[in-house]
């Protein structure tokens, strides 16, 4: 026996050196580049740097470059010179970016066993995924129980988020259906939804910020009613901020308010990867529950060098 | 037959039309207490205007029966506003009393107006939900009243259709004393008015008399209208008529018995020949019923939602509407709208929200059924939602989802809001049309709008007294609850009422004359006063009302 698995995620997750370290995640960091040519990357360029630079010059903000398969590999390699028996690559929504693909590429040629799983989750969310793997794998899921442990986490985990304005999203080109919404000469406030299937879906729209709050809550608190009703473990749930945090802690006070209850994990700010696209003033309410490891032990018939 | 045949028929309600377009104004005037509340006047003049129109495309050697289907026709597809719907049930009924079998069977002319109009009352009062009296209802029944008196007096007809017409007058005067907001106001309803106004005519053209004989009708006062707008949207699928024979039957037991089977129940005739009229899902229950009791003829069973579009000629001719914008390249959808509003920046804001077609037209300037009907016809989608967003509207969108040949949905929006916070519930792929429809009415169900606007006479409501040129604030198109002499006073008089204080979400939209200045100063002094409220300030450039609020 080696190391045992490594779980490593992109810079979608916004995770930063200290916070990855913590959670026991390996983060392949955000390549930057600035309108005038100089390379950062997501370990030295925080989020709150990108928040105070993209309220002070929206247009003097940097790129994000996607990993390349070369990127991945030489993560892959580094596994396997100190001794892992696998990897876990869980990318950012296959939806929302490229770098699942990149990883699988970089997969298949890779000098140990390795997993490449679509989180169809992005930000603090995929962070979290990541961070139950890193647990799940340190209680022995081999990598296929560890794939299938994620599908079931994810089914659980609600991705909800209001944004101040859909504009970032359009000029990014990720609105998708939601861009619909945009048209509309009122001032429209979408709970927008990133779904089970990762890709983002307007789950309702709303007369202005305080409504769609309210909207939210009674969503996140009719789902927690039924989990208690059913006899379910308590949500764990985690609240995400922008620029500034009040906007996101009203929406936790509209939710608990509501009626939700959960184990609260945080309150978490989103970064460049994300932030560019959702834009200043966002605010997401994320939970879900932790399946049971010992339901994954017996199922799927692995192989691998867990 | 009748000597009322076609030729006089069609100058009979030409005429009438005439004198009552004559006095449209003095109809309108009357009823726009104390703002520009619809316009009876016109609207009854364009629906008569319709029937004029299909009746004069007729040849030479129509038949009474094809006049009546042309009056018919014309009437509802020309119908405007509450009255005009009214009116168009009025012309059917008397349409189906003058052609039915019983007119055939009858031996005199008076004998055949007592049919005619006793069958406009009983068709005039299944339009209508839930029927108030004081109305124009009360008019056509008093006519009907009459009309039977006379005709089982065995009068002459021209000595009974005048009397029928005096009967209207006298009619018209005694609505203050059946409804109390009519009393209040000190005036009388101004639907009937124009209906006695048209039948007066109808009778000075037929006896000869010079229609400016027609008796001046003062109002008492001023004039209002109550509008009744609870259009009998039936939930049932088939109408099922008959004619039922048989000694020893008790109408009021066969009325029940089919009353809790179905809606807008009917049973009519006497001496055991009975006239039934049910619309039921279950059509075969009825007739096994009606069979244990004697004799059946001239069964008929109408697939309601497939009628409109099975009866030929029904789709309206080349006449001009009011649509707006046609909508025929869009993309196919399941589910298209159909919107009125007037005011250019009120139509970007429905366009942006996914209406199809907006229908230029509001409190002052009802769209016929007919411009419904080909707005939504010119809708690229399989079933279509009507946004009336006037309550003197509803009647028409009604009427217009009725004829559509697909399926078509009222959302009965009052105000343009309302609408706004309706269409945030619009899936234009969504294949639960009724759902849907229920959904946006839940939406529309929490807004509530302030609209301001200028009073135009003098007069007395609950706010105290009116004069002319105040500003005026009135609740979900109802109630003036704020006078002031300036927008933004009376605004925030309004928000008040509106309980803006409760409220997370005001929607501002500016008239075409109210500035923008006037409407930045005015958004601070909401800041102000309510910190909590989310303003979304609009322009929508709509006449007359300088200001529409709405609270959610």
């Amino acid at each position: 026996m080696g190391k045992g698995i490594a779980i490593i995620t992109d810079g979608g997750s916004d995770l930063g050196p200290a916070d990855a370290a913590r959670l026991g995640v390996h983060v392949l960091p955000v390549r930057m580049v600035f309108p005038d040519g100089t390379e950062t990357d997501s370990n030295r360029f925080s989020s709150g740097d990108f928040w105070e630079r993209l309220l002070a010059d929206y247009t003097n903000l940097p790129k994000t470059a996607q990993p390349t398969p070369f990127d991945f590999q030489a993560e892959f390699q580094r596994f396997a010179d100190d001794g892992y028996d696998g990897v876990i690559a869980i990318t950012m929504s296959n939806g929302l970016s490229g770098t699942f693909d990149t990883a699988v590429v970089a997969a298949q040629d890779a000098p140990l066993p390795v997993r490449v799983i679509n989180s169809r989750a992005v930000s603090w969310p995929l962070s979290f995924l990541a961070a139950e793997l890193v647990k799940a794998a340190d209680a022995g899921l081999n990598l296929d129980q560890l794939v299938d442990f994620h599908r079931v986490l994810r089914e659980s985990m609600e991705i909800y988020f209001v944004v101040d304005t859909l504009e970032y999203l359009v000029r990014g080109g990720r609105a998708g259906r939601a861009q619909a919404a945009i048209a509309t000469a009122l001032d429209i406030k979408p709970i927008l939804e990133l779904q089970h299937d990762g890709v983002i879906e307007v789950a309702k729209k709303c007369r202005g910020r305080k409504k769609a709050f309210a909207k939210l809550a009674t969503i996140a608190a009719g789902d927690a009613q039924s989990a208690r009703a059913e006899g379910l473990d308590e949500y764990r749930y985690m609240v995400l901020n922008t620029d500034e945090t009040e906007p996101a802690l009203e929406l936790e006070r509209a939710c608990l308010d509501a009626g939700f209850t959960g184990q609260r994990l945080g309150l978490y700010q989103v970064g460049i990867v994300v932030g560019i696209y959702c834009g200043p003033g966002t605010s997401a309410f994320i939970y879900y529950r932790l399946p049971e490891y010992d339901d994954f032990r017996c199922t799927s018939g692995s192989t691998d060098a867990g | 037959m009748s000597r009322t045949d076609y030729p006089c028929a069609r100058v009979l309600i030409a005429g009438a039309t005439a004198a009552l377009k004559a006095r449209t104004d003095e109809v309108n005037r009357l009823n726009v207490f104390p703002v520009p509340d619809g316009d009876t006047g016109t609207n009854m003049s364009l629906t008569c205007e319709s029937v004029v129109a299909d009746v004069t495309k007729l040849g030479d050697d129509a038949s009474l029966t094809e006049v009546c289907r042309a009056a018919t026709h014309g009437s509802l597809m020309g119908a405007r506003g509450n009255s005009g719907v009214i009116l168009s049930q009025i012309v059917r009924g008397c349409c189906e009393g003058l052609t039915g079998d019983a007119a055939a069977a009858a031996d005199t002319a008076t004998e055949r107006v007592a049919l005619a109009l006793e069958q406009a009352k009983v068709v005039a009062w299944q339009a209508v939900r839930k029927p108030v009296e004081g109305t124009i209802l009360t008019v056509i029944s008093d006519m009907a009243g009459c009309a039977r008196e006379q005709a089982d007096a065995g009068a002459d007809v021209l000595v009974a259709l005048e009397s029928i017409a005096a009967a209207a007058h006298a009619s018209v005067r005694r609505t203050p004393e059946l409804m109390p907001l009519l009393k209040e106001a000190g005036v009388v309803d101004a639907g009937g008015f124009g209906l006695a106004i048209l039948f007066d005519a109808f009778v000075a053209l037929l006896s000869g008399r010079e229609v400016a004989d027609i008796p001046d009708f003062t109002p008492v006062t001023e004039l209002t209208v109550v509008p009744v707008d609870d259009w009998d949207d039936d939930e049932y699928l088939y109408c099922t008529e008959f004619l039922l024979f048989g000694d020893g039957i008790d109408k009021e037991t066969v009325h029940d018995y089919i009353a809790a089977r179905g809606g807008s129940e009917l049973v009519v005739g006497d001496a055991g020949q009975y006239k039934v009229h049910v619309h039921t899902d279950n059509p075969a229950e009825i007739l096994t019923y009606a069979l244990s009791l004697g004799e059946i003829a001239e069964v008929h069973v109408h697939n309601m939602r497939r009628q409109q579009a099975e009866r030929p000629g029904e789709h309206p001719g080349a006449r001009a509407g009011a649509a707006g914008t046609a909508a025929a390249s869009a993309p196919a959808k399941a589910v298209g709208v159909v919107a009125v509003a007037s005011g250019s920046g009120l139509a970007t804001i429905l366009t942006s929200l996914g209406v199809d077609v907006v229908v230029t037209g509001g409190q002052t300037m009802n769209p016929s059924t007919e411009d419904l009907v080909r707005a939504a016809e010119t809708v690229n989608a399989d079933a279509v939602i009507l946004l009336p967003n006037n309550k003197n509207i509803v009647m028409a969108a009604q009427a217009a989802a009725d004829a559509l040949d697909k399926p078509a949905q009222v959302v009965a929006t009052r105000s343009v809001p309302e609408a706004f916070s309706a269409l945030l519930n619009y899936d234009p792929e969504s294949d639960d049309l009724d759902g849907m429809a229920d959904e946006m009415r839940d939406a529309a169900g929490e807004v509530r709008t302030g609209e301001i606007t200028t009073a135009i006479k003098d007069s007395k409501g609950n706010v105290g007294t009116i004069k002319e040129g105040d500003t005026i604030g009135i609740v979900d198109g109802k109630e003036i609850e704020a006078v002031g002499k300036n927008v933004g006073d009376v605004a925030c008089d309004l928000l008040q009422v509106l309980d803006a204080a409760d409220a997370e979400t005001l929607t501002l939209l500016a008239g075409e004359d109210y500035t923008d200045r006037a409407l930045k100063a005015l958004v601070k002094r909401i800041e102000k006063q309510w910190p909590n409220l989310e303003i979304d300030a609009q322009r929508g450039e709509q006449p007359l009302y300088p200001l529409i609020l709405a609270v959610e």
